[in-house]
């Protein structure tokens, strides 16, 4: 296509606009203050006896419903029921891996991808910091955990804790209902 | 600060007449309190040299009463940077680890014990305060039936206790924190009354801290330990905030209810909450435009 000379002129001169406008945005004094980096917390390697592959490779791998054979004898499923077959979240082939409902073997440091498959909603805001634990820094890099640095996958609801102690009772203080 | 405090003196001075106030100033009898401190300007009049000597002040005294060095600055509010905080009511189980994250972070009085968050135990369906309860202690929360209502500075645009300073020893910063001048505060407890969230609390005693819990990274206008007769409260861990860091308690919460950020970026989480959720804020009748927001998810 034949352009305009001054178009032309434009277009020549377009990386070093954008060079400039990247440059002055990158002194541009707000800019330190907005969120750089968000790094996802690392999951692979945390668990029990992984990798899996150690065992997985030499025996048989089921697609059906669980059977709790050792190691595994004590894991508690609560999650997804009368679904709870292995394979749906688990990789069959490669055991270390997990693997989406389209047949893609995902790292185990992705399982907001996995989990986001049915909690859209919660993937949203996950996506943007506004569900789950954020730490670090609001201005820099910050440190996102993921779904399972909280929630058991087996076992998602988050269990119980103890309270930290409550302040000390005034010493003049009238307990509730104690009037 | 020693026995003499600034109130002390102020109190000589009106009361007993010059002659004693020279008495309390004399090096005897005002061990800390001495003539630099008591004509310490207000906050706002320091000049970079005098906040110099304030610091060298607050390093000796911690060093003094406490044995701690520490690491003090005043760090200044970010230009273009508006604070402010959201919390998931749906998610906290009341666990109180924001409680605890605050009082260590903030040098917070042991005994007698000063807490900035109150968490209140509601029950599910109501937000009547007054049947709320903030002593409850369980081994496994959150409880049955029970939700969970953290309360603390609201930091609020129209702040109530801002206006009632009889010394102008509380403002609010550029950033959205409302800040007091411990060094400037006489300790009349008006903000307190004032404050419709109960979230300021008073040193009657000198804080007492155990040595090793000490917070050595303090801000002056933060989280430096207090005199005895002022007032004290949560200032968005400004030590940390103004540095890019997130607050203690936002670190310390185990389910990530707690969310903070700048209002003036449309990315930051708490923008994105704003525009997404349905938050409300605490006694809105009362217009005092409060910063601090809460919702359900």
């Amino acid at each position: 296509m034949r352009r305009h000379p001054s178009q032309r002129a434009v277009l020549g001169r377009l990386p070093l606009v954008l060079g400039l406008t990247a440059l002055g945005l990158g002194l541009a004094p707000w800019s330190a203050w907005s969120q750089d980096e968000v790094v996802i917390s690392e999951r692979t390697g945390l668990l029990d006896g992984w990798p899996c592959m150690d065992c997985h490779d030499s025996v048989e791998r089921t697609t059906g419903p669980f059977t709790f054979k050792p190691p595994h004898q004590r894991l508690e499923v609560d999650h997804m029921a009368g679904a709870e077959i292995c394979a749906t979240c688990h990789d069959t082939v490669d055991m270390d891996r997990l693997v989406l409902i389209t047949g893609e073997s995902i790292s185990l440091a992705e399982p907001h991808r996995l989990c986001g498959q049915c909690h859209g909603e919660k993937k949203r805001d996950w996506d943007v910091g506004v569900h789950g634990k954020q730490v670090g820094s609001w201005a820099g890099v910050a440190h996102r955990y993921t779904c399972t640095d909280c929630h058991d996958a087996h076992v998602p609801t988050v269990p119980t804790l103890a309270a930290d102690p409550p302040p000390p009772f005034p010493r003049m203080g009238i307990p509730k209902g104690g009037h | 600060m020693g026995d003499t405090d600034r109130r002390t003196v102020l109190g000589q001075l009106l009361g007993l007449g010059a002659a004693s106030a020279v008495t309390a100033l004399t090096p005897s009898t005002a061990q800390a309190m001495d003539w630099a401190t008591f004509f310490q300007a207000h906050y706002k009049e320091l000049t970079p040299e005098d906040k110099e000597r304030v610091f060298t002040r607050l390093r000796r005294e911690a060093l003094s009463d406490h044995g701690v060095e520490i690491d003090i600055q005043d760090p200044q509010p970010i230009p273009g940077v508006a604070f402010a905080y959201c919390l998931n009511l749906s998610l906290c189980n009341g666990s109180r680890r924001c409680v605890t994250a605050c009082v260590e972070e903030n040098n917070q009085s042991r005994d007698p014990a000063i807490q900035y968050i109150k968490v209140i135990e509601l029950d599910r369906g109501t937000m009547n305060l007054e049947s709320g309860d903030m002593y409850y202690e369980g081994l496994e929360v959150p409880r049955e039936g029970k939700v969970y209502l953290p309360v603390q500075c609201m930091q609020c645009d129209n702040p109530p206790c801002v206006k009632v300073c009889p010394a102008q020893a509380t403002w609010k910063e550029d950033d959205g924190i409302v800040a007091i001048d411990y060094d400037w505060c006489i300790g009349c407890r008006y903000c307190m009354v004032a404050c419709p969230y109960e979230a300021r609390h008073f040193n009657f005693k000198t804080p007492q801290i155990p040595k090793y819990d000490i917070n050595p990274h303090q801000a002056l206008l933060g989280n430096r330990i207090r005199p005895r007769g002022v007032v004290e409260k949560c200032h968005f861990c400004m030590q940390r905030t103004r540095n890019g860091h997130y607050p203690a308690c936002l670190e310390a919460c185990p389910t990530g209810a707690r969310k903070f950020g700048d209002l003036n970026d449309p990315e930051s989480e708490v923008s994105q909450i704003l525009r997404e959720k349905r938050v409300f804020v605490l006694k809105e009748e009362l217009n005092t435009q409060s910063r601090f927001f809460y919702y359900f998810d």
